[in-house]
């Protein structure tokens, strides 16, 4: 078998992955990232088309009863079909708790603290507020709506430059428009020394035989501790590391783990565990009338305004969103309140359901500061089925939600219509069903074992040295796009990583070194 | 990773995987009689071989089926279904059976083609509450032309004139994008930057 070594490998190159290869190789450390899905090359390989043979190459799925979690797999991550909406979490996002008061992020982490790594990530990515002129027709209509509603609009911060509206972002911005990691970190990563191998998938990772190395901050010193079996292009692989970074996502991450729980004695009970769902509830109106026209197939994907008007209240953010035939086909049956449904899912209800939907229908929708409701079960054959906890406070969140959202349609004399969302066999969910590609925390930072995997570093409890620095270690719901809380929370640990290795002195967010020269709990409590 | 929220393919992802594998998830719809013989004969071709061999009779049946399930579609649309022979989809091994089924179904006034909007459109309306694998072999197919027609997979340059999906284009100019005055429409922002506070 090829054995490879390293001083730190990356297992991931989405916006978690991303960061800490850049810092640490710029830093003089020996870098190695590797990723499962293909290279892409910016903005060569992207394509304008609904095919889903082309969708489907990078963008993967895990079905659930209740829920199905989205992710994209390729060089990037999710970077290159994101929306480019790029805000900070609210300040209260940093304050909830569980249901026993816990605070859920570690202490000396809140949006203060954070407003520093949000600046760096946002420079890189080059974000801008949109300007008024360069709101498109449906955000505009958003705005219409909500203000009819008395509710307020801000327009939206995204990661693009030179935009050019041809609707296709989800797909990947073939006019180079929308920034990804690839330009900002994973070039200047290569041209720093490190090295990338995509077709790269991590399948176990194994602690090695080493001495007791916690506390240990001189990486000439410190031995491999780490071996990762991979197939990389078919063929088997091991990579031995110092250290290890984990940035495969809230699903890779976790499933890596979970499938190496049996050479990871001492692994935490929470990976795969208290994954929140960002409180993704959906709702579609037909337009009044007197509406001018939205408009679902021009402009980029996220129209550009977003409303804070029910933050304060009830926790959400409200938005709107331009979803592409092939999934207003796919996703539900539309049903407009009150209407004959069959035959709705097709026939000429469905054509003019489709011709009404190009421009004037609106999708509104919210996300929430949800509490984490998720686990990933992992089976013998290595599959990950996620479960879903639909308790009361979820129903009744989901609930009040969407009666919120409908009734916002109403104020502004919209035609509500249901969203039936459907099952793999085209069967409505007789239940809540949740679709969502915001998924974090399934190896979530705390401030101990006792309430998360790991600490405020990103460093693994009981596991010297291995570290998660992507949406896993996010460790609550955050009422937005969470790339952006991904990708500052990744330079926050990364140039955490970057001090306590080369013994520099003075460091952002001291109780964090101070906690990390406590000796490692051998086991999680 | 983040992707967009309100929509994905995940939804799309899934009920192709319900369709592929062999039959996998159709062979196993359920143990009610009519359904496991409607998918045995699905499966090791128990019907008349000219549903699959006459390739001329099979597209007008099939044809006639995609322009009932989308009704204003070109009946004449060169790739109008390609889908259903296209091996990168999982329903190509059922298309035969499906053009059978059509055939059967409309068999009371001489078949699915001789058959007048109405009564094709009831005679897809009983196959989806027909037994199980019947059902989901019709649920399948409304998929594919779906996906087919109304995404413009074949022609992505053209999209599908009958929505007005655009298709593939080189971006919109600023009147096609957004309204005069966009501002008035935004009105006052709470935020200084647009972020939360």
């Amino acid at each position: 078998m090829n054995t490879q070594s390293t001083e730190v490998l990356v297992i991931g190159s989405g916006f978690g992955g991303a960061a800490v290869a850049l810092r640490l190789a710029r830093s003089g450390f020996r870098v190695m990232v590797i990723e499962k899905g293909p290279r892409i090359s910016v903005p060569e390989d992207f394509r304008q088309t609904q095919d889903p043979q082309y969708l489907l190459r990078y963008i993967r799925s895990l079905h659930g009863d209740n829920v199905n979690l989205t992710f994209a797999e390729g060089l990037g991550g999710g970077s290159g079909f994101y929306e480019m909406v790029s805000l900070r979490a609210p300040s209260i996002a940093f304050d909830q708790r569980t249901p026993e008061g816990i605070r859920l992020w570690p202490h000396g982490i809140d949006r203060e603290i954070m407003d520093e790594y949000y600046a760096r990530a946002e420079s890189m990515m080059h974000v801008a507020q949109i300007p008024a002129e360069e709101i498109p027709k449906s955000g505009l209509v958003f705005a219409l709506l909500m203000r009819a509603a008395g509710c307020s609009v801000d327009r939206v911060p995204y990661a693009v430059r030179g935009c050019v509206g041809h609707a296709y972002c989800v797909a990947g911005c073939t006019a180079g428009a929308k920034v990804t990691v690839h330009e900002p970190y994973l070039d200047p990563a290569v041209r720093a020394g490190a090295t990338i191998m995509t077709d790269t998938e991590a399948v176990a990772l194994m602690p090695l035989d080493a001495p007791a190395s916690a506390g240990v901050r001189d990486l000439g010193v410190i031995p491999c501790r780490y071996r990762v079996a991979c197939m990389s292009g078919g063929a088997p692989l091991e990579i031995r590391a110092k250290i290890v970074v984990l940035a495969g996502g809230t699903v890779g991450s976790a499933g890596l783990l979970l499938r190496s729980r049996r050479w990871l004695t001492h692994l935490s009970p929470h990976v795969g565990n208290n994954i929140s769902v960002n409180g993704t509830v959906k709702s579609l109106g037909i337009l009044p009338g007197d509406f001018p026209d939205a408009d679902m197939f021009t402009g980029r994907s996220h129209p550009g305004v977003i409303s804070y008007q029910y933050l304060a209240s009830r926790d959400i953010t409200i938005s709107t969103a331009k979803p592409l035939p092939v999934d207003a086909v796919s996703y539900a049956n539309l049903v407009p309140e009150g209407e004959q449904r069959s035959p709705s899912t097709w026939g000429e209800a469905r054509v003019a359901m489709m011709q009404l939907y190009r421009r004037r229908a609106l999708p509104i929708y919210a996300l929430g500061l949800t509490t984490p409701t998720v686990r990933l079960e992992a089976h013998r054959d290595g599959r990950l089925v996620p479960r879903f906890r639909l308790d009361g406070e979820f129903r009744a969140y989901y609930r009040g939600t969407l009666d919120l959202l409908e009734s916002i349609y109403r104020r502004a004399g919209a035609r509500v219509v249901r969203i039936r969302i459907l099952d793999g066999e085209g069967v409505e969910y007789p239940d809540i069903h949740i679709t969502t590609a915001h998924m974090t925390g399934s190896c979530r930072m705390a401030d101990s074992p006792r309430h998360g995997a790991a600490d405020a570093t990103g460093e693994l409890f009981a596991y010297p040295g291995l570290y998660v620095a992507d949406g896993s270690a996010i460790p609550s719901s955050l009422a937005v796009n969470p790339y952006l809380t991904i990708l500052a929370n990744a330079e926050r640990i990364a140039e955490f990583m970057v001090r306590w290795y080369t013994h520099r002195e003075a460091i952002v967010g001291e109780p964090l070194l101070s906690a990390r020269e406590e000796p490692f709990s051998s086991s999680p409590a | 990773m983040d992707l967009h929220s309100t929509s994905s393919p995940a939804g799309l992802r899934a009920r192709l995987e319900a369709l592929r594998g062999g039959g996998g998830r159709l062979r196993a719809a359920s143990f009610t009689l009519p359904s496991v013989v409607a998918a045995v004969r699905m499966l090791f071709y128990l019907y008349p071989s000219k549903y699959r061999r006459d390739a001329g009779f099979q597209d007008r049946v099939l044809r006639a089926f995609v322009v009932t399930v989308i009704p204003g579609a070109d009946p004449w649309e060169p790739d109008l279904v390609r889908m259903y022979h296209d091996t990168h989809y999982p329903f190509f091994p059922y298309t035969g059976y499906l053009a059978y089924a059509l055939e059967r179904r409309g068999r009371s006034r001489g078949g699915f083609l001789l058959l007048g909007p109405g009564e094709r459109t009831r005679v897809i309306q009983d196959s989806l509450s027909s037994d199980d694998t019947t059902s989901r072999l019709f649920k399948g197919a409304i998929l594919m032309a779906q996906v087919s027609y109304f995404a413009g997979i074949y022609h992505p340059e053209r999209g599908c004139p009958l929505i007005d999906f655009p298709g593939r284009n080189s971006g919109f100019t600023r009147e096609e994008l957004s309204y005069p005055d966009a501002a008035e429409y935004v009105g006052p922002e709470t935020t200084a930057d647009g972020n939360p506070p």
